[in-house]
């Protein structure tokens, strides 16, 4: 891509693949790479077909040896999650309902995004109503499938003072695989509990000084277990979290995802992360659509997953700020 | 050592398609770069540093094997 791209001064490359998570490790790690002075432009970039060439349906083995003894009950990405959202409903009495509201929040966003692929509000009956693709997961319980792509440029901050756009500052970066442990997996957790924790305490914020969240939403129960090992509620209590409203923009208690997120508005490339990022850097400029603009957006969170809740993911945490935060 | 600060999201830009049947992977790949980079106020030329999950990507078929999620 860099020789397609003509991209001909480079002194640093790296080509990190953590699945969807991929792109919020890549600001950590550009920013890294400026703090340590090895490069002060950063190009990040996304894109791809599945919607245009749906022959390449991902499947969910991974190159570990005891991917055959999983082959066999024919895993796939929804029912690996749906794995895991029945886990949480076992445990905590987490219902669809629950897990349905999250999706209709994304829906009351999308409708101002002109670019998104579903715009029209939908009700938790209507979730609740759609086809059932992989128990409990319902269709609208599932991100879009979209082509497109997106990208992001991250530069040292002696860069940032001579440009004539408002630029957002990175205050902190977490990631963290989470592995199957040889089956002993707890399917209620995320990597999200190790990479949270690394963010905040470099940002030297806490979950009260957040004023917007960009949460990954490849499916509904993604985004509650997330809100949960981020620390904006208890483990267990993300069902009520989401029930009453608290994530739709911009008066709710944790407004996220104003662009209609994975869930609505696009999942380019099979992949949220990006879009993740893209979406936190719109409401710090000030710039998210006038009807989910939060106001006075000071500290934005992003955070992405990539693989399968139910085998081996990978989580990585962005804390940004507007530029004088 | 912190990273806090030290670094600043300076362009971002969403391609504004949801079905794009006609161009490749690549392309579409460009087209984001050069909406960050115009939306950042910068040129290609004065990229240093490229981050690019995955492999085979020129080619328009890569998918992770893991998963896509």
């Amino acid at each position: 891509m860099a020789d397609y791209l003509g991209l001909t001064h480079l002194s640093y490359v790296d080509s990190t693949e953590t699945g969807g998570s991929s792109y919020l490790t890549h600001v950590g790690h550009a920013a890294a790479a400026i703090a340590m002075g090895k490069c002060k432009v950063a190009l990040i970039t996304l894109a791809g077909l599945p919607r245009s060439q749906p022959g390449q349906r991902p499947g969910a083995s991974a190159a570990v040896p005891e991917a055959a003894f999983e082959t066999v009950f024919g895993p796939t990405i929804v029912s690996m999650y749906a794995l895991a959202a029945r886990r949480h409903m076992h445990e905590f009495g987490t219902t669809s309902a629950q897990l349905a509201a999250i999706k209709v929040a994304a829906s009351q966003h999308a409708q101002h995004n002109p670019d998104a692929m579903l715009r029209n509000p939908v009700t938790v009956d209507e979730v609740l109503d759609s086809p059932m693709i992989s128990d409990p997961l319902h269709r609208l319980d599932c991100c879009v499938i979209t082509d497109g792509g997106g990208a992001l440029v991250v530069v040292a901050p002696e860069v940032a003072r001579d440009l004539p756009r408002q630029t957002v500052k990175v205050l902190g970066h977490g990631e963290s695989p989470k592995l199957a442990a040889n089956g002993h997996i707890d399917l209620t957790r995320t990597g999200a509990v190790w990479s949270g924790p690394r963010a905040f305490e470099e940002a030297g914020v806490t979950q009260a000084d957040i004023d917007y969240v960009s949460i990954y939403d490849s499916f509904t129960i993604t985004v509650l277990q997330m809100l949960e090992d981020l620390g904006f509620c208890d483990k267990g209590k993300g069902g009520g979290f989401v029930a009453d409203g608290a994530l739709l923009a911009p008066h709710g208690r944790l407004p996220f995802n104003t662009d209609g997120g994975g869930l609505c508005n696009n999942h380019p490339a099979n992949r949220g992360g990006m879009t993740k990022v893209i979406e936190a850097v719109r409401q710090l400029r000030g710039e998210a659509h006038l009807a989910v603009q939060v106001p006075d957006c000071e500290v934005a969170l992003a955070h992405g997953n990539g693989g399968s809740l139910g085998t081996r993911s990978a989580a990585a945490t962005l804390i940004l700020g507007k530029e004088d935060a | 050592m912190s990273i806090r600060g030290k670094a600043h999201i300076a362009g971002a830009y969403e391609h504004p398609d949801r079905k794009i049947p006609d161009k490749s992977v690549a392309q579409v790949h460009a087209e984001v770069a050069i909406g960050a980079l115009n939306d950042a106020g910068l040129a290609m030329s004065d990229v240093d540093a490229y981050f690019c999950a995955g492999t085979r990507l020129a080619s328009g078929r890569f998918q992770w094997p893991t998963t896509s999620a």
